[in-house]
């Protein structure tokens, strides 16, 4: 028996279900679908964050961005998970916020010895939530080294990368924040620059959404009581957020202090902890949101958990 | 939730239109791949999950992807290419999200990580075996010896899917292959 015979008699005889109308159910225009209930939820656009996995017990990780004060104490790279090369790489994705796409940072947990080409690797491969999405195509790069303190990537094609500023940003933010650096990003072929110039995570205003969860992840499971962290920019000094059962009824609510206090120009931890006693088992939305965001627009995001 | 889709940017050229004229719709485009394709992706998923139910999942969701990025596709070959890698990326981040929990949340850990859980996977003791055994692979020698012996991909198509050089193709795939063989040897003499 060869390993092809083997592989076919292992599988052949399986018969997977018809997935053909609930794939075309997700396919389906969004402009004719009805919104899931989550996303009217508090009335607020939200962008969704993807599918982390315990995130929850971790910190918010690092911050790229030296102007946006310290992310969460102790993390100046990945967060190793454990000391078996798994690794929450920091990544950002593409989401909408009611000023216009920005950036939103997921962590994704990854086993490697090398965070830096994980991280490029990542961010070409589409996110799990939907709601979030990246521009780049799988095989855009190859290949990604730090030389001469800029991280090269190094593109499969000699072709100019016409992309937005914000795409490129998007690798830049990820690339050195799994550095846990500030360096900044240059794209080339064979040597010759594929993308004008170098970009470093600098800006952020311009780039990232003024508002960002990092714990929960999407969908985990609690019980009892949750820790809640992220980071955002607000005069006030605080972070409203809200708890909504699958009615859209609100069950749960606060406001997380702002570590540091007021921040109109820099990024800022937040935390805090919801009290799940009580809660019926189900899926429940949980809503962070900014209404005098430092980049002048009203901005959430958003986590579905489940509570069981 | 919303459907994957190319994140449309105004200032990025449109793509250039197919060169044969041949214009599916996204929507045709994805009945016929699933028509063509379904049951061979999630079964080479399942060598890749080692269960039914978890691959049925990740093979919806490639889908769904090749579906939002058909305005880059445009074409069946390359759709292919890119549903058999989304496949096999999905699949490795469902695996290690799925090792993440288990090492790091034991008490979420259930039971549909137990071998012969899924009633509907895990039928006999050899499938149970040969799946085990993948399972216990290094993950790059079992996308390997799954495009390869399942797929039948010629080592330059797994490079390319894989995004790993032919010489690394060859040297997972006979590593792959000894250590199945080492551990599945006296299935593999039986008569199948």
């Amino acid at each position: 028996v060869n390993l092809s015979d083997l592989l076919h008699d292992t599988v052949d005889d399986l018969e997977p279900e018809d997935r053909l109308d609930a794939i075309r159910t997700r396919t389906t225009s969004a402009a004719h679908r009805a919104r899931p209930w989550w996303w009217a939820a508090g009335g607020v656009v939200a962008a969704t964050a993807a599918t982390v996995v315990l995130v929850a017990a971790l910190g918010a990780g690092p911050d790229p961005d030296p102007t946006a004060g310290s992310g969460h104490e102790g993390h100046d790279g990945p967060t190793e998970v454990t000391g078996d090369h798994w690794t929450l790489l920091p990544t950002y994705y593409l989401g909408d916020t009611p000023g216009g796409q920005r950036l939103f940072r997921e962590f994704v947990p990854v086993q490697t010895d090398d965070p830096l080409q994980a991280a490029l690797d990542r961010i070409q491969e589409a996110p799990e939530d939907p709601d979030y999405s990246t521009p780049w195509e799988s095989g855009t790069f190859v290949d990604v080294s730090v030389v001469d303190s800029v991280i090269e990537v190094e593109t499969a094609s000699a072709q100019p990368l016409r992309m937005t500023a914000l795409e490129l940003e998007q690798v830049a933010y990820s690339l050195a924040a799994t550095l846990g650096s500030d360096l900044p990003v240059r794209f080339v072929h064979d040597g010759e620059p594929t993308a004008a110039g170098e970009l470093g995570p600098v800006a952020w205003k311009n780039f990232l959404s003024p508002v960002n969860i990092s714990d929960p992840a999407e969908l985990t499971a609690y019980s009892g009581s949750m820790i809640a962290r992220g980071r955002a920019a607000t005069t006030t000094g605080r972070v409203p957020w809200e708890l909504a059962d699958e009615s859209g009824t609100v069950v749960r609510s606060g406001s997380a202090p702002l570590d540091g206090g007021p921040s109109r120009d820099h990024l800022r931890a937040w935390e805090t902890t919801v009290d799940l006693s009580g809660l019926s088992v189900g899926t429940y939305l949980f809503t962070v949101r900014v209404d005098d965001s430092a980049t002048g627009h009203p901005s959430a995001d958003t986590r579905r958990i489940s509570v069981s | 939730v919303r459907p994957t889709s190319v994140t449309t940017v105004t200032d990025r050229p449109p793509p250039p239109a197919s060169p044969g004229g041949s214009r599916w719709s996204a929507d045709e485009a994805l009945e016929q791949l699933y028509a063509a394709h379904w049951r061979r992706l999630v079964r080479l998923s399942v060598l890749l999950v080692h269960d039914l139910g978890t691959a049925e999942e990740v093979v919806q969701d490639a889908f769904v992807a090749v579906h939002g990025h058909w305005g880059r596709l445009r074409d069946p070959e390359r759709a292919l290419a890119y549903l058999r890698q989304a496949v096999v990326n999905r699949s490795r981040s469902t695996l290690r999200h799925r090792a993440v929990v288990d090492r790091h949340a034991a008490r979420r850990t259930t039971a549909e990580d137990e071998p012969g859980a899924d009633a509907a996977a895990l039928v006999t003791d050899r499938r149970a075996a040969v799946l085990d055994a993948l399972r216990d692979l290094p993950e790059r020698q079992r996308e390997v010896l799954a495009l390869r012996y399942y797929l039948d991909l010629s080592e330059a198509e797994i490079s390319g899917a894989l995004g790993i050089s032919r010489g690394a193709v060859k040297s997972h795939a006979s590593r792959g292959a000894a250590a199945l063989r080492a551990r599945l040897g006296s299935l593999m003499e039986d008569d199948l």
